[in-house]
């Protein structure tokens, strides 16, 4: 059982890049849209998040450095106070949308709107922020959070073509009703999600709680290897059961309630009540993370005290940017702008902040001065860079095609 | 004098003609524990401390050093004597 | 100093990087360094490390740079606050990070940090405890 739980850091930090709010509906509009023809931008993301996280968690790991620490220091100060603005903006628009999350997934259980519930989440995520060590947190949102492994299991139970399936996700171009505009946007904001920043923000500063030291590096690669893959799985269950159930009928997706449906066709009342019960975890799982993120960036930037490993009153600058980032969340929530559109906002953020994040990881992780002699291998650096320009290619390519597609319309 | 006082700035002989822009500023440790400047790294273009690979420290990947190099260029070790020192309160 | 690089670069060792205590715990950042005329040798030394965001904000310069001072002028209690000044004497290593000889507590705590403990974060229930 202690294994199991060695590993529940990473899968908490994939929830956050696989099945949040935004990655819930979207995977599950994909599929509708696009049946399984951009499966395959999920597996180059997982790839492309396992490889940076790796090498965060080996520099949490052996210099004790979470990945802020490395903005700062490689790319001087006003370079990553840009980072900074750009990553802050993007974590607030996606803790406001978790916490939109959050609310939505009561409301499919209670048939109460979920404005009335903005509030009450809100106030649960911040005592459990405030109250609750890291560890459990991580434990019981990354484990909970599992449940969305009922897409697989309804998924099965849907019966599909599976060789149909498997032939739809070679076929590299939109299908028919579809433009290659509307495909490559999805194939960017897919990508985009996948190696959000906030993940190896979350990442890294969790090692640094949790106290990993050099002898941690297997349990740092455990949690990649495992939870990152596990977060994609998950991602092409909802993708799969959309393009099951939806794209024969050409319905579009955009609610929560058409994400959980097919669930209820394969396996009924209770696989309903799984599927909530999963939704609220991983929405839950991704507020604690982006909450903790939006902390993590401004404490690093600046060197304050940050975490949960001591107590608040030692890190007050921390805990209050954290409180006020929740309370900007719910007002943001409460002037009912749409939580799943929020996600789709801050990709412009996220195109932007990805090079400026990434690349001083890389040159971080061949530096003997931080890692001594656990610097990066020929295949680390290969893949990295591979990465990096896809990484560039996206930022590059987002906000035209943001623009050209009405937010892919 | 600040460290601010000196890198990003123009690197001046004592005569006043600038001649590139001060990329980093080198101490050695003396045997009472103190450190002393001895020696500045001088750039002529902006330096771009991200890559460091100056040191021998890091090394690859071969592809971004090469980057680091192009955008760069070479940095001289000029000790502190030839460098004017602004006049700062 | 138990583990020190060989020269000492100031800008790539120094600044910008993470001061923690002989704890481990974080201090602040290097924003800038304090450079020494020693008129006994005539030449330079390096004395401090300086922490701050008014340090910062003047080392940035510019509007931008200026912005950050103002901000951390308006969010300080007190009027025209001196910068964390930490003697080179003090530091037992630079590696990753800049690791001192002495625990956070003896050194002065940042008057933002300590005013929110005492008016805001201090007051909410549990502020005490680091979780269970």
């Amino acid at each position: 059982m202690k294994r199991v739980f060695a590993v529940t850091l990473g899968i908490l930090t994939a929830i956050g890049g696989f099945v949040d709010i935004g990655d819930l509906v979207a995977n599950s509009e994909t599929g509708a849209r696009f049946g399984m023809r951009l499966a395959v931008v999920v597996v180059i993301g997982v790839i492309g998040i396992c490889v940076y996280a790796e090498m965060c968690g080996r520099v949490a790991a052996i210099s004790g450095r979470p990945v802020f620490d490395l903005v700062r220091e490689r790319l001087g100060p006003k370079a990553a106070l840009a980072n900074l603005t750009g990553s802050y903006l993007v974590t607030l628009l996606t803790l406001a949308a978790e916490i939109g999350g959050v609310a939505l997934a009561i409301q499919l259980a209670s048939s109460v709107s979920y404005l009335l519930w903005v509030p009450v989440a809100a106030f649960a995520i911040w005592v459990a922020l405030w109250r609750v060590k890291f560890e459990t947190l991580e434990r019981v949102f990354g484990l909970v959070g599992l449940a969305l492994v009922v897409f697989v299991i309804a998924l099965i139970q849907l019966q599909p073509d599976w060789a149909a399936l498997a032939g739809d996700a070679t076929q590299l171009s939109p299908p028919d009703g579809e433009d290659w505009g509307t495909y490559g946007f999805y194939a960017v904001s897919l990508f985009a999600a996948a190696m959000t920043p906030y993940e190896v923000f979350f990442f890294s500063s969790g090692g640094v709680e949790e106290g990993w030291t050099a002898k941690d590096l297997l349990t740092s690669r455990m949690n990649v290897f495992v939870g990152f893959p596990l977060g994609g799985v998950l991602s092409l269950a909802i993708m799969g059961c959309a393009a099951v159930v939806y794209q024969p009928l050409g319905v579009q997706v955009d609610t929560l309630a058409q994400t959980a449906l097919p669930v209820g066709i394969a396996l009924g009342k209770i696989g309903l009540v799984v599927v909530i019960l999963g939704f609220f975890a991983a929405t839950f799982g991704a507020a604690l993370e982006t909450g903790l993120s939006s902390g993590y960036t401004v404490a690093q930037y600046f060197g304050w005290q940050w975490g949960k490993r001591v107590a608040p009153r030692q890190a007050t600058r921390f805990h209050t940017v954290v409180i006020i980032s929740v309370l900007l969340g719910v007002a943001l929530l409460l002037t009912t702008i749409d939580p799943i559109q929020l996600t789709e906002y801050s990709l412009v953020f996220s195109a932007v902040v990805l090079p400026l994040t990434y690349l001083p990881i890389l040159v971080v992780a061949n530096d003997r001065a931080y890692l001594d002699d656990k610097v990066n291998g020929p295949l680390a650096n290969t893949l990295g860079i591979i990465y990096l320009v896809i990484i560039v290619v996206v930022a590059v390519a987002a906000i035209p095609l943001m623009i050209l597609t009405g937010v892919g319309q | 004098m600040r460290a601010s006082d000196l890198i990003g700035r123009p690197a001046r002989r004592p005569d006043g003609t600038v001649f590139g822009r001060i990329a980093d500023v080198l101490a050695d440790r003396e045997p009472d524990g103190t450190w002393t400047v001895y020696a500045v790294l001088v750039s002529n273009s902006q330096r771009l401390r991200l890559f460091g690979y100056e040191r021998p420290e890091i090394t690859g990947p071969w592809i971004i050093a090469r980057l680091a190099s192009a955008l760069q260029g070479p940095l001289d070790e000029i000790p502190i004597a030839d460098i004017g020192l602004p006049n700062v309160i | 100093m138990t583990d020190q690089p060989d020269p000492l670069r100031i800008d790539f060792h120094l600044l910008d990087r993470q001061i923690v205590d002989a704890a481990g715990e974080p201090v602040g950042k290097v924003d800038d360094v304090e450079l020494t005329l020693n008129p006994a040798t005539g030449r330079l030394q390096v004395t401090a490390l300086l922490s701050g965001q008014q340090v910062l904000g003047e080392r940035i310069g510019g509007r931008l740079g200026g912005l950050l001072a103002g901000i951390a002028r308006r969010l300080h209690p007190v009027e025209h606050p001196p910068p964390l000044r930490i003697d080179l004497t003090h530091v037992a290593s630079i590696g990753s990070a800049v690791t001192l000889t002495v625990h956070r507590d003896a050194l002065p705590t940042p008057p933002l940090e300590r005013w929110l403990g005492d008016q805001f974060i201090g007051k909410i229930p549990g502020a005490g405890h680091a979780g269970q």
